[in-house]
């Protein structure tokens, strides 16, 4: 694997000049980029070359990115899946929840940090401060020196160095959750002078703080926020409608400035509702950079499923060049024009019964 | 393409009015369940219903009870009831399973529906079932003999999980057995047999319409705080079926001086002696694909007592063998895409370790009918469902309860089959731990009406004794 590591360091080079050019590029060849990412991807890790090999898929053979073999998302809590030397690694980001009895928790381990952050900013930047320019963000996710093995709290913090103007901040910690006093302190600031503010939260840190303030702000207009994440694995859920309202009332902010953002650990690029690009009229849904591309596949056959049923996301990401970048995930989702829409458990099914769910069994946490 | 079911998801006592508000809710298989939306003065009024109703059962003798919910049991196992009929045709659309499947779990259900086994069941939990009738002698010797005598609740409220048909009709059965007025709670899988088991009640002469009277089956859709904090409030006894967060907020909306049965998640297991045959295979298959699996009775993982890698790798072709047989004999019901992503993801998952050199061997059957994954590695491993196994050859007992020491709080049923002389051994080990039932795998489905439910015996908890010492003149 001698001139691995130049080899990664000229793909990456070049895909990350290509993604400087940002989210409307129009990426014709990428059947042929992907093939390439995946040619590179076969010959230098091992686990995914014998899994390719044992599919019958070989380099030579695939001409679409469709033909690309998907690793499950899962395959990341049992294996160091690197293409390229394993020495090289800059960051290990890892899905959050409890650590349960033999298993891991996912491990995404990075090769180039400054890929992921040529990956994540323009389309970050595009969807959330479409007129350009900087903006103060105020942040509810811990920082990333507070929570390195977090790709949320690394991405948010590429926003901060290269989007933030004076004021900004980050209002949560680890442990300690949303600094509440702080946080209020700061949304009167931007009221009191009349700066529109970004806030970066997830679903879970925004309820917090919602249940532990009782502050009511009008946020200036032009103000928008960043929510990502659900509840999974958490007691305490409120629909999304209701958050939307809530957010709404407490901050001013209404709803067609929320811009939800969808990402995994496993995955470099993200997806984003495109509302502030396209306004409020345009329907809700995800849509990925041009360097990534979203089959949506039958549960059961794995075959492509015709465009308005639902299925299976599987995600062809270039921007995953030093892991694997075709990855099937657990998630459902149904296309939506060049997008998708996440699907949610079916109105009235209830959590498995006298049977133990995966989830629960992961949250019970025995020694 | 036939018509989409409907089927009312309640029965409330004969005398009180239709609900006057309806709503409907998509079942989870395609049927579509309609529902109460009751206000609370007609929750109110239902509650104080019972609560009358409950306390006429009190006079009536326990021995007729049983006659009438005997009775009413045994025509769902009755070849040619129309009620059984009318069962059969409504669970595939609403508790998500093939017709094979529904008349397997049925007739396992069924069997303990009898006033023979009632009768039994009541004998082994109570003693004197007649202690439901009035203050029995203790029967034991001395100068100042006790007697005693069972109380079930002033109202009951029993909330039960909708994967597994039959458990909400049984829930129901053992509540009005000892004599309490029961107001149920169906998980959305399972509403169809206990509202059609209330409904059969009525038919049971006078006892039966006492009983309907005293018996609500009402659905409403899990998370609506106000119907659970008015009807949970009002209960002396809660009997609760789901997961941990369930029940701790099932919990906190109960008086302090309610009383509160659980039944939180489960886990079950087979283990199995090296050199098992077919047979035993054919057991194990036949346990993992009832209920689809999703009973807390269905084994998760199989262990292989002693085994060695081609040990293990010679009974999962058996097991693959046999699993493909009950895909044919019990086909799967419909599987969800939440359900069916986790099976890829395992699948695939096994497929990767593998190519990567890892001692694990993939066996899957067509479609997402059966998964099984041969890996010594000692770990335990929850099943993500659709009749996924993982098969695991451990060295000793000693082995078997390091792995199982970390889910040792879920465990519930041990399948045992060929250990010989080392069984003794694995139940010491295993019950230690916290298995809570070590049967042969045939049994391992359906434990009868009198099994030790979670460790604890079914009736007990759902009454209060008083004990009388006369003092004399």
């Amino acid at each position: 694997m001698s001139g691995a590591g130049a080899d990664f360091a000229r793909l990456a080079a070049e895909l990350a000049e290509r993604f400087a050019a940002g989210v409307d590029a129009a990426w014709s060849d990428f059947d042929d980029v992907a093939a390439r990412v995946f040619a590179y991807q076969h010959a230098t890790n091992a686990p995914y070359r014998a899994f390719a090999s044992g599919r019958g898929v070989e380099p030579g053979r695939v001409r679409r990115w469709r033909d690309v073999p998907a690793v499950p998302a899962t395959a990341f809590k049992h294996l160091d899946l690197v293409s390229g030397p394993a020495a090289g690694v800059e960051r290990v980001f890892r899905t959050s929840g409890t650590t349960r009895p033999g298993d891991g928790r996912g491990a995404h381990h990075v090769l180039s940090l400054d890929l992921y952050r040529s990956a994540a900013l323009p389309n970050l930047a595009a969807h959330l401060l479409p007129e350009g320019g900087r903006i103060r963000i105020l942040a509810l996710v811990p920082g990333a020196d507070a929570q390195p093995d977090s790709s949320l709290s690394t991405m948010i913090g590429f926003a901060l160095e290269a989007l933030a103007a004076p004021g900004s901040g980050t209002f949560a910690h680890p442990r300690a959750g949303v600094d509440v006093a702080a946080l209020d302190a700061a949304l009167i600031e931007a009221d009191a002078e009349d700066v529109p503010v970004l806030i970066a939260a997830t679903a879970f840190a925004l309820v917090h703080w919602l249940d532990r303030g009782d502050l009511t702000v009008r946020l200036p207009g032009g103000s928008r926020l960043m929510q990502t994440g659900g509840f999974k694995g958490r007691s305490r859920t409120i629909a999304p409608e209701d958050l939307h309202a809530a957010v709404e009332r407490r901050l001013g902010i209404p709803r067609s400035r929320i811009v939800a953002e969808y990402g995994m650990t496993e995955l470099l690029s993200q997806f984003w509702e495109p509302v502030l690009r396209e306004g409020p009229g345009a329907p809700r849904r995800f849509v990925g950079p041009p360097w990534v591309r979203t089959r949506i596949l039958d549960p059961v056959t794995l075959a492509e499923v015709p465009a308005g049923t639902p299925g299976l996301l599987c995600h062809m990401d270039l921007a995953n060049l030093g892991s694997v970048a075709a990855v099937l995930t657990e998630d459902v989702g149904i296309a939506e024009g060049q997008g998708f829409r996440l699907l949610g458990r079916a109105p009235g099914a209830e959590p498995r019964g006298c049977s133990l769910a995966l989830d629960e069994l992961l949250a019970a946490g025995e020694p | 393409m036939s018509p989409t079911e409907r089927f009312d998801a309640w029965a409330l006592p004969p005398g009180l009015p239709a609900p006057a508000r309806t709503a409907e809710l998509a079942g989870p298989a395609g049927g579509v369940l309609r529902h109460p939306a009751l206000s609370p003065a007609e929750l109110g009024r239902l509650v104080e219903h019972l609560r009358a109703a409950g306390a006429a059962l009190r006079d009536l003798p326990v021995a007729r009870i049983v006659q009438a919910l005997g009775g009413a049991g045994a025509r769902l196992g009755l070849e040619g009831d129309p009620l059984r009929g009318e069962a059969l045709g409504l669970l595939p659309a609403f508790a998500g399973v093939s017709p094979e499947q529904a008349r397997h779990v049925l007739d396992g259900m069924a069997r303990d529906w009898t006033a023979e086994r009632l009768t039994r069941l009541l004998a082994l939990e109570l003693g004197d079932p007649a202690v439901l009738d009035g203050f029995r002698d203790e029967g034991a010797a001395g100068p100042r003999p006790r007697r005693l005598r069972a109380f079930g609740p002033e109202l009951a409220v029993h909330v039960c999980a909708g994967t597994v048909p039959g458990v909400a009709a049984t829930s129901l059965i053992r509540g009005l057995l000892v004599k309490g007025p029961v107001l149920l709670k169906p998980g959305a899988g399972d509403a169809v047999l206990p509202v059609l088991l209330a409904r059969a009640l009525a038919g049971q002469g006078e006892v039966g319409r006492a009983l309907a009277d005293a018996t609500a089956v009402l659905y409403w859709p899990g998370g609506s705080p106000e119907i659970e904090r008015a009807v949970l409030g009002a209960a002396d006894l809660a009997v609760v079926y789901g997961s941990d967060d369930t029940v701790r907020e099932l919990r906190s909306l109960l008086r302090p001086s309610a009383r509160l049965v659980a039944y939180p998640h489960r886990v079950s297991v087979a283990v199995i002696g090296e050199g098992s045959t077919a047979a035993v295979a054919a057991d194990l298959a036949r346990a993992v694909a009832s209920f689809d699996q999703r009973g807390c009775v269905c084994p998760h993982q199989a262990f292989l007592l002693g085994a060695g890698a081609s040990a293990a790798r010679a009974f999962a072709g058996c097991l693959a063998d046999a699993l493909d047989a009950e895909a044919a004999a019990l086909p799967p019901g419909p599987v969800g895409p939440a359900e069916a992503a986790a099976v890829q993801q395992l699948r695939g998952t096994v497929e990767l370790r593998a190519a990567a050199g890892e001692p694990l061997e993939l066996l899957a059957g067509a479609g997402l009918g059966w998964t099984l994954v041969i890996d010594p590695g000692p770990t335990f491993h929850a099943s993500c469902l659709s009749r996924s196994v993982h098969v695991t050859p451990v060295p000793d007992v000693a082995a078997l309860a390091a792995v199982l020491g970390p889910v040792r709080h879920h465990l519930q049923s041990v399948g045992i089959a060929g250990l010989g002389d080392r069984e003794a051994d694995v139940v010491d080990a295993l019950a230690t731990l916290g298995a809570v039932r070590c049967v042969p795998l045939d049994e391992l489905p359906f434990p009868p009406a009198w099994w030790m439910h979670d460790g604890q015996g079914p009736l007990r908890g759902l009454v209060r004794w008083t004990e009388w010492v006369p003092a004399g003149p």
